[in-house]
């Protein structure tokens, strides 16, 4: 008589993992049994040993595709599992575990300039003008090699999608008016990184003259991130503020609607190394909005006390905080903090401001309205810029002078996106494969060949 | 329509409507400073249930909330007869009683300072214990629908067997009750953390589905203030060593237990469910903590599935053990119920085995003790959620 094969029990007819009855060799025969039925499905035969209760995959299940147990996902695959393997930490982890590397999460090196070639190339097919492309590349291509990934290429799709749905104006030109030391930009809705970037230049030359200068704009769209025009001023000598607003997304605490967004708060200044700036730029929520969006499309979890669901409460699942509200940082005064930023950004750009920022999301084919302000101070006529290098060096090197561990060295703002900068520089931008593979597609859709700038190195 | 039981129920009607399957007579400390009074009286009267406090002076905000809603759910348990609170000072057992009589229960006072210390304290309460009893003696049990049960599911020492064979096990029989009519109620939120997908299909409003989630994400927080990554620690090296390979799958395993049906809403430690259905109860893992909240919100019995082998049952609510683990099975059957290692062997399936946990609940409703009971492996003990002063 036969002996009858072992028995893996499958939990849900949806499961795509069974569990075996008792250790199994390569190549054994189990008969999966629907548990809630007991009847015999089918016989599968195990490719490698497989432990008593342990799982074997009852169908092929692809790399990246959830694994689905008791009805519901159990985690991700981490490569192909086929079936009849055993399925267990080598090839599936769980989804609030922080990306393991594997395929779709390895980091390829990819070199700076064809990236930021590549990125002109599609926004010029997509029917952007040539010196808005470079300002809107520069600052994508930027983004990466300091390390805030959140602003960078993953943003290029979106804002081609504005712009082809009519939400951002390619052709804009903004216009200048200027009152003494005040200029007053109107961005007619064009590309912000464009309109940043000129009215950036702008408060430069007029605070080469002046001594300080301040440009106010409305009308303007998303930037990106405020540290790169903080920066633009930096490296001509001068100290740069920047902020903006944009969507809203921080709630005062307790508060069920988002009445702010989280206007970032740049400072820039030279050090005496041209490749090493002071630059502070954080949003004044706990955490940026990017990051959240990201946890959402990971399926991770936030972690503790940073954001609030469309009621008010606290909440640490990134969906439920997108549908709601971030807080503002360090609490109560943060949001004070917040409240004045808007009152110098909005309020005196005589653009939109807090609740009246038009939505992304909700409108995508709406102008936006954000609104920037951008001061430049400069150096010269201040205390000299070769006395202020010095004195910043000098406040640094007593900042890293300050006792105690020396595994968790003090940083100032800027050290590490600009030491970042300069390795990536040299070595390339690490770009997940997904994201190459993302950016690829996109330069497909529009017609541009993309083979140079992303060859897997 | 099969029946869900083999035999007609029954049970003791009580005052506020509802039916308790055991008649018993319990003496419960009000706080800790009279729980030798307690002790002692319950030794003087045999067969009382003595509740002793485990704290009870210097409590404050949730945290006293939590014990004085758990100490009226167990004085006023539908399975309590009758109840003696017995406090030091009349102000700690006139807090319980309020609540009690809110419950539409009433309960019997015993003050220490007031009668004049322990010697006298023992004679009155002993005279008033020995009353009880007899007129508890004198309650006939009535029919009892399984409409009007309220069963607690709780899992403990789980293992490999618990998440394929007892927790669907009892899955299914949660299923068969809600369908009848009756009310479940489920706890441990930290053994749901990442069972949110699962929490969110099965909440019966969005609203609710958000309550449950936050009520699991707290316990991650609590965790992590206190400097334990629960997500990270787990599936630990044992849960690994025996198949499980995420944090999500073992709590899935642990959520079997609760069967398919909507899950109503949360429950605050100790609160009783205001109706059918299946409800999620704001409670700690611990099992006896655990047992003591699913009590104390008026369970009249709690189905516990254990791997490897957990003894603790509830003095107010019987508790039915559980086990499909054979080894289990094999060295600590006077410690089980319902033993369902063969389900394993394959000689049973999941719906003969939730006939079986049915049948073991008919028959413990109508009056045979559980394992537990008849070892007197008992235990009460509300949690704590705040420092005293």
């Amino acid at each position: 008589m036969a002996v009858a094969p072992t028995r893996a029990i499958l939990l849900t007819a949806k499961d795509d993992v069974a569990a075996v009855l008792a250790p199994l060799p390569a190549n054994g025969e189990v008969s999966v049994t629907l548990s809630t039925s007991g009847e015999p499905l089918r016989r599968l035969t195990t490719r490698g040993a497989i432990p008593f209760g342990h799982k074997i995959a009852v169908r092929p299940i692809a790399a990246g595709q959830k694994v689905v147990r008791y009805g519901y996902p159990i985690g991700v695959a981490t490569r192909d599992i086929g079936e009849g393997e055993h399925v267990h930490a080598h090839n599936m982890r769980s989804l609030l575990s922080p990306a393991a590397s594997d395929g779709g999460d390895k980091r390829v090196l990819h070199e700076a300039a064809p990236l930021r070639e590549l990125v002109v190339t599609c926004l010029r097919a997509a029917g952007v003008p040539d010196q808005a492309a470079a300002a809107m590349a520069n600052a994508l291509t930027e983004a990466h090699l300091r390390g805030v990934e959140t602003h960078g290429l993953r943003r290029l799709r979106p804002y081609i999608d504005r712009i082809r749905s009519g939400g951002v104006d390619a052709m804009a030109e903004p216009t200048f008016e200027h009152r003494q030391a005040v200029i007053r930009v109107d961005g007619r809705n064009g590309i912000g990184h464009y309109v940043a970037q000129r009215a950036t230049e702008e408060a430069i030359a007029a605070a080469q003259r002046l001594g300080i200068a301040v440009a106010l704009v409305r009308n303007s769209n998303h930037f990106g991130f405020a540290g790169y025009y903080a920066g633009l001023m930096a490296r001509a000598g001068q100290l740069g503020l920047v902020t903006s607003n944009g969507q809203v997304c921080v709630a005062p605490e307790g508060r069920s609607r988002p009445f702010l967004s989280n206007n970032p708060l740049a400072i820039a200044a030279p050090t005496g190394d041209p490749d090493a700036l002071l630059e502070l730029d954080l949003a004044t929520s706990v955490t940026s909005r990017a990051n959240v969006v990201q946890a959402a499309k990971q399926g991770q979890r936030l972690p503790p006390g940073l954001a609030q669901d469309d009621e008010g409460r606290m909440t640490q699942n990134a969906a439920a905080a997108l549908g709601g509200s971030l807080l503002a940082l360090a609490g109560d005064r943060g949001f004070a903090l917040l409240f004045a930023l808007e009152a110098m950004t909005g309020v005196l750009a005589g653009g939109a401001y807090a609740d009246l920022v038009s939505s992304k999301e909700t409108s995508p084919n709406a102008p936006e309205g954000t609104a920037h302000t951008i001061i430049a101070i400069d150096l010269e006529s201040a205390i000299g810029a070769k006395d202020y290098a010095s004195r910043l060096d000098d406040m640094i090197a007593r900042l890293h002078a300050v006792p105690g561990d020396a595994a968790r060295p003090v940083r100032y703002p800027g050290e590490r996106r600009w030491r970042l900068r300069r390795l990536r520089l040299h070595d390339g931008i690490p770009l997940t494969r997904a994201d190459a593979d993302d950016l690829a597609k996109l330069a497909a859709e529009l017609g541009v060949t993309a083979t140079a700038a992303l060859a897997h190195s | 329509m099969t029946q869900l039981f083999d035999q007609s129920l029954t049970a003791y009607l009580r005052d506020d409507g509802r039916k308790g399957i055991r008649n018993l007579v319990a003496v419960m400390a009000a706080a800790d400073n009279v729980n030798p009074l307690v002790r002692q009286l319950a030794e003087r009267v045999p067969g009382t249930v003595c509740l002793p406090a485990s704290y009870g002076r210097g409590q404050m905000g949730k945290d006293f909330d939590l014990a004085l809603r758990a100490m009226a759910g167990l004085a006023a348990h539908p399975n309590v007869a009758a109840c003696l609170v017995v406090s030091f000072e009349p102000e700690s057992s006139k807090r319980i009683t309020q609540r009690t009589a809110a419950l539409g229960r009433t309960v019997e006072e015993l003050c220490f300072l007031e009668t004049g210390g322990l010697e006298p304290s023992l004679a009155k309460g002993e005279a008033i214990l020995r009353r009880l009893h007899q007129q508890a003696a004198a309650a006939k049990r009535v029919l009892l629908s399984p409409a009007e049960l309220v069963i607690g599911l709780e899992c403990g020492g789980s293992d490999t067997t618990s998440g394929l064979f007892g927790n669907p096990a009892l899955g299914l029989f949660a299923d068969q009750l809600i369908d009848a009519g009756g009310t479940a109620v489920f706890s441990e939120p930290v053994e749901c953390l990442g069972g949110e997908d699962l929490l969110r299909a099965r909440a019966v409003s969005p609203a609710v589905a958000r309550r449950l989630i936050e009520t699991v994400c707290a316990y991650d927080e609590l965790a992590k203030v206190n400097g334990v990554d629960l997500a990270g620690t787990n599936p630990t090296p044992d849960n690994m060593a025996g198949g499980l390979t995420s944090i999500e799958e073992k709590s899935l395993g642990a959520l079997a237990k609760t069967g398919s049906r909507p899950i109503q809403g949360v429950l605050a430690y100790g609160e009783a469910a205001p109706k059918a259905g299946i409800w999620m109860m704001d409670a700690p893992a611990a099992a006896v903590e655990n047992i003591t909240a699913l009590a104390a919100g008026g369970a009249q019995l709690i189905c516990f599935v254990t791997g490897t082998g957990n003894p603790s049952g509830h003095p107010v609510s019987p508790t039915i053990k559980i086990s499909a683990n054979p080894i289990t099975v094999t060295q600590m059957p006077s410690h089980l119920d319902v033993p369902l290692a063969d389900m394993l062997e394959g000689s049973i399936g999941l719906a003969q085995a939730a006939k079986r946990i049915a049948a073991r609940i008919a028959s413990v409703i109508n009056g045979t003790a559980t394992a537990a009971e008849t070892l007197n492996y008992l235990e009460t003990n509300i949690s704590r959620i705040g420092p005293s002063v």
